[in-house]
């Protein structure tokens, strides 16, 4: 029995006076062996971050180790001279982070960034390093590695940025590699080709790995053994069969539970007449950087085609660049279309001018990704909702007892009218801006990635609210989305798209149990935890 | 095929500017109470008929606006800027003589400016909070916030007059004529210094508050903490992954200065007696000879674009993010 | 309001700045009780020296009380400041405006107009503007104005571009509000205060221009002002330096008063931009 390579002992990081807690951290204790993937899972605010920043001492200024020891190789890396510090960061310890673009320099040539890590540590000499960082571009897929070290980052896509990435922390054989969400803002194809790339090379080099996430599918898929977080607790730990298996406490059972795509899948409905028609419908998006600059053309939509019945809801799923959220704003006429026609119970949408646009808007409405963009900042809560109602003509009085009761609908008490957006968690501010689309008493609701920035636990309370609302008052739904499990939870239908065209279309439940698209297989074998998820619906079934 | 398309929208949008701006000229012409040709002829007061006659008759104030606009864009084109009649000289020969000191001034206070600016300001920037980055910042604020040419009076009262080092204007000595051309270079340069570090002192003020602040926002930037978690030391981040991307915005910037530091340079000029493009302005407002301010007024327009010019191609050096889209 | 007070007064930068322009103000508006006599009449002997003849700061070379003339000097400075910062903001603000908001055809058209107008030379077409239409304080507020607008355009444009993308318009958009309302209401309120700082910075900007053109012999010769001083006094520096040094530090303290005005702005409004 070895050692193990990294041990964090009741470590303790205070926050600086006026943040919402003392402690982002508050007595995390474990160990990372070699030759193993240790997952640290939690949801924002969970301290999962810092645990792994303080590691490196790569902390914020602001933010202190105020208790506890994190050895690694007999040392304690807290208060460690910064020289020492230097020596191990990169060489014995490298860490790969979240944002592939913004992680390296935009100014400078990837392989130079490769280069450097390598010869700042002075393992080799400078006439072989070149050799080596082909060599690593090698290992870690990226193509043409010979030449691919001239390229500068913006040139790269998201995925081959991550490797370079990977290529850099690789440089110096660390034993322990720190990975923090490393795959969060990647598409799911690609962050399927980052995982299995990370696991791989774990093996071959036997390598110990602490690994950041937030997704327990992607748990699920690598984790040896995991460690389970929240405000800064360790809720808890142990090898990811058994946790995941028979979670022993509640949080890491809601966890798991409210991963979406696991309920029964919505019997598609019968045949009803349809109220949102798409045909043919295109738009090319050029843009100029600079008045002399050669135009970019981007295919947002290719001849796309759709229906939604009335009272149905329509999944349109896609992974980023494929024109599904261009879509949900053409409808609504936010962007214009190319060519192609867009019919909405029966009348022709693109033809519509002035109050009848207006009133088509009043019909349908929509619901945004950002909860932090979509309420003005400036505006109270209360007003931001009646101005809708009373833009057709509802007195004052009417249009807030129409806001109360939509904000009572959606778990707000009425004493949030009265206050600002920032006082309201993402969660809620999504409630809110739903209270604000219904308000106007819609037909149709577009929600445009309207769950994707929160928390698992909180986008399953999001999803039940709009299922239930659908139910109660019979809406049409057209859900955009990027994530299949999510879908899965809410479609009767789902639509499939890539680079602007839709590559299937088909019930939920045929989707999901025989895909036709070469595509739609990809993605359904990329999502994370799938296996697992499938063997745990299967147990649950029994 | 791309780039020589490409050099030809810069061309033909550099050609539009100019137009633009001949065309401003003519309404100016035009927007004065009294007779366009007394302003085209430059005169006020005194007049000689005969040649108010000629100037009628050449730029056809007779004959519809558009066609005047026409002749008068025209002979810009030709390079014909017109005639100062006080001067008893063509506007163009006038201008001509004069480019060359203004040339050699502005160019100095920017290279000075700029590369003292990122400096300082890298410096502040570094050592936030602390007291080089308090007096920098100070003197920064104090410098932004001077007139240029009351900055030049002063620095004439101090090093010329009270401690009588450099002398206090013109271009060269008057015993210049009987100079070797090592000892004329030396003397034009003795001459350059107040008037270039008092155009260049007001610049740098600004470009170091730029630096300053853009320093630290890249600080903050993912990639520095990518360089830390490498292993390099902070002078390595400092100088590898932070100088470069925090002199972008500055250089940018510099170059849309180009025009203000010629309007500094006529200020500057006009304190020291710098026999450049300035100090004929000067003269030519004291005088009221509008041909040559007109003439004036166009070509320090061309002067900035071509600085525009220039700092567009130092911005392709140090961004390939520019070159790649 | 009063959140915003504190945070303001609590920089240096913002209680030095505001109690200089304060003192500067307070003079503009006193200057007729302190000195009742016109400032370009004689009240001495010629090259008085600071203190002499009951000359607090000396006099020139026609023997005016330079510290009258600095008085009156800041009532110039203060109104050519505001009132062409406000012709500036009356065409900048509406351009951008309308070129963020609209998109398109009207966009490009402004932003190449804004381009051109900031490729020229615009301390030099300020001379050429107030030589040709002869100098007064109106032609010099016009003039200033005419000439600072471009950045104030520039910077309204990408304000209202960047908040009218923002979901919260387009959701205003969908709620059926008129594009006026959303305009007025939604867009600008979220866009306005880089504005506002960039219109604090353009005042101190417009008293330097204009000191700079009385300088230049071209401001209007009804009224005293601290760059006619300098300029008056500068060939006469080697005799008396206080004939030009006074009017300056007053132009240098006024213009300081602003810019840290606009700074300690700047920081309570974009809490975020400017953390540090």
């Amino acid at each position: 029995m070895t050692a193990p390579l990294l041990v964090i002992e009741n470590l303790v990081l205070g926050l600086p006076q006026g943040a919402d807690r003392s402690r982002a951290v508050d007595g995390i204790s474990l160990k990372v062996d070699r030759n193993e993937i240790v997952c640290l899972v939690g949801e924002s605010g969970s301290g999962k971050s810092m645990t792994a920043h303080a590691i490196l001492g790569l902390l914020p200024s602001k933010v202190k180790a105020l208790q506890g020891e994190i050895r690694f190789g007999g040392r304690d890396l807290i208060g460690l001279a910064p020289r020492e510090m230097r020596a191990l960061r990169g060489s014995n310890i490298a860490m790969i982070f979240q944002e592939p673009l913004t992680a390296l320099n935009p100014l400078a040539k990837v392989g130079q960034q490769v280069a450097e890590a390598i010869s700042i540590h002075g393992r080799i000499s400078d006439r072989d390093v070149s050799a080596r960082v082909t060599e690593l571009f090698d290992q870690v897929g990226l193509p043409d590695p010979a030449s691919i070290g001239a390229a500068y980052p913006f040139q790269l896509s998201g995925g081959q940025r991550q490797r370079v990435m990977i290529a850099m922390a690789l440089a110096n054989d660390p034993q322990l590699l720190i990975a923090d969400e490393p795959t969060t803002a990647l598409d799911v194809t690609t962050q399927r080709q980052i995982l299995d790339l990370i696991v791989s090379l774990q093996k071959k080099r036997d390598m110990g790995v602490l690994f950041i996430t937030h997704d327990i599918g992607v748990v699920a898929d690598i984790a040896d053994r995991v460690v389970v977080l929240r405000h800064g607790k360790v809720v808890e730990q142990g090898a990811a069969a058994a946790v995941l298996d028979s979670p022993q406490t509640d949080y890491t059972r809601d966890l798991l539970d409210a991963v979406p795509g696991r309920g029964t899948i919505r019997p598609a409905g019968n045949e009803r007449e349809a109220l949102l028609e798409i045909k043919d419908l295109r738009k090319v998006f050029t843009s100029r950087q600079s008045f002399f600059a050669e135009p970019r053309r981007v295919v947002a939509a290719d001849g796309v085609d759709l229906v939604l019945k009335r009272g149905d809801t329509l999944a349109v799923v896609g992974e980023s660049g494929s024109g599904k959220s261009t879509l949900a704003r053409m409808v609504l006429r936010l962007i214009e279309p190319d060519g192609g026609a867009i019919r909405f119970d029966g009348a022709a949408v693109r033809a519509m001018k002035g109050e009848t646009l207006r009133q088509f808007r009043r019909k349908v409405q929509i619901v945004f990704q950002d909860p932090y963009a979509s309420l003005d900042p400036r505006l109270k809560i209360g007003e931001s909702i009646v101005r809708g109602p009373m833009a057709f003509g509802a007195s004052r009085a009417e249009a807030v007892a129409i806001a109360t009761r939509w904000l009572g609908k959606v778990g707000l008490g009425a004493h949030a009218l009265n206050r600002f957006p920032h006082e309201f968690s993402g969660g809620q501010r999504q409630r809110i801006c739903i209270a604000r689309a219904l308000a106007l008493d819609p037909v149709c609701l577009i929600a445009d990635e309207a769950v994707s920035a929160l928390d698992v636990s909180v986008q399953a309370q999001v999803l039940k609210l709009l299922s239930d609302l659908k139910a109660e008052i019979g809406l049409s739904m057209l859900f955009i989305t990027h994530d299949l499990r999510v879908a899965r939870e809410i479609a009767d239908r789902i639509v499939v798209m890539q680079n602007g065209r839709i590559v299937e279309q088909a019930p939920t439940a045929e989707l999901f149990d025989a895909p036709r698209a070469d595509y739609t297989q990809r993605l359904l074998n990329a999502v994370p935890g799938r296996d697992f998820f499938a063997r745990r619906a299967l147990a649950d079934a029994v | 095929m791309p780039v020589i398309s490409r050099l030809f929208a810069k061309l033909a949008g550099i050609v539009f500017t100019i137009l633009v701006i001949a065309t401003i000229n003519f309404i100016l012409i035009h927007s004065t109470p009294g007779d366009p040709a007394l302003v085209i002829a430059g005169q006020s007061g005194a007049t000689d008929a005969k040649f108010i006659e000629q100037v009628r008759a050449q730029y056809g104030l007779n004959q519809p606006f558009v066609v005047q606009l026409g002749i008068y864009i025209g002979k810009i084109l030709q390079f014909d800027l017109g005639y100062s009649y006080r001067q008893q000289a063509a506007v163009s020969q006038l201008i001509l003589e004069r480019l060359g000191p203004t040339l050699l001034l502005t160019l100095s206070a920017f290279f000075l400016s700029l590369i003292g600016g990122v400096l300082f300001g890298a410096l502040a920037g570094q050592r936030q909070g602390k007291w080089s980055d308090l007096v920098i910042s100070l003197l920064s604020l104090l410098l932004y916030a001077t007139p240029v040419f009351w900055l030049g009076l002063m620095l004439v009262l101090i090093f010329s007059i009270q401690l009588e080092w450099l002398p206090a204007f013109g271009y060269a000595s008057i015993r210049a004529a009987s100079f070797s051309a090592l000892e004329y270079a030396l003397d034009v340069a003795r001459h350059l210094i107040l008037p270039v570090i008092t155009l260049a002192a007001i610049y740098m003020a600004v470009y170091t508050r730029l630096m300053r602040s853009s320093l630290i926002e890249v600080s903050h930037e993912d990639h520095v903490r990518t360089a830390r978690a490498k292993g390099l030391s902070e002078p390595q981040i400092l100088s590898r992954h932070m100088l470069r991307n925090a002199a972008v915005p500055v250089v940018t910037f510099a170059g849309m200065q180009a025009g203000a530091l010629i309007g500094g340079a006529v200020v500057v000029e006009t304190v020291f007696s710098w026999p450049g493009l300035g100090r004929l302005t000067y003269d030519a407002v004291t005088a009221r000879d509008y041909p040559i301010l007109l003439g004036l007024f166009l070509i320090m327009s061309i002067l900035v674009i071509a600085t525009n010019l220039l700092s567009d191609f130092l911005h392709r050096l140090i961004d390939p993010r520019i070159k790649g889209r | 309001m009063q959140d915003f007070m504190r945070t303001f007064l609590r920089r240096p930068a913002g209680s030095v700045g505001l109690l200089l322009l304060a003192l500067v103000c307070l003079l503009a508006v006193l200057a007729p009780l302190l000195y009742p006599a016109s400032p370009w009449e004689m009240a001495g002997i010629p090259f008085s020296r600071p203190g002499e003849n009951g000359m607090l700061l000396g006099s020139d070379t026609l023997g005016r009380d330079v510290a009258s003339g600095i008085a009156h000097g800041a009532r110039v400075s203060i109104l050519i400041g505001l009132a062409s910062t406000l012709t500036a903001l009356c065409i900048g603000v509406p351009l951008g405006c309308i070129a963020g908001y609209a998109g398109g055809a009207v966009d490009s058209a402004i932003v190449r107009l804004t381009e051109i107008f900031q490729t020229i030379p615009s301390f030099v077409l300020a001379i050429l503007l107030v030589a040709i239409l002869t100098p007064s304080i109106g032609t010099i507020i016009l003039t200033i104005g005419l000439v600072s607008w471009p950045q104030l355009a520039r910077l309204t444009r990408a304000q209202v571009k960047t908040v009218s993308q923002r979901e919260f318009v387009q959701a205003a958009r969908c709620q059926g509000q008129s594009t006026p309302s959303i305009v007025l209401r939604h867009v600008l309120p979220n866009a306005v205060s880089p504005i506002i700082v960039a219109g604090s910075l353009t005042v101190a900007a417009a008293i330097l221009i204009e000191a700079a053109l009385s300088f230049m012999g071209l401001g209007d010769p009804n009224f005293m002002s601290w760059g006619y001083m300098v300029g008056a006094g500068r060939t006469v520096i080697r005799q008396a330096w206080w004939m030009s040094v006074f009017p300056g530090i007053a132009i240098l303290l006024t213009v300081v008063a602003i810019n840290l005005v606009g700074e300690a702005l700047n920081d309570t409004l974009n809490p975020r931009i400017s953390r540090a």
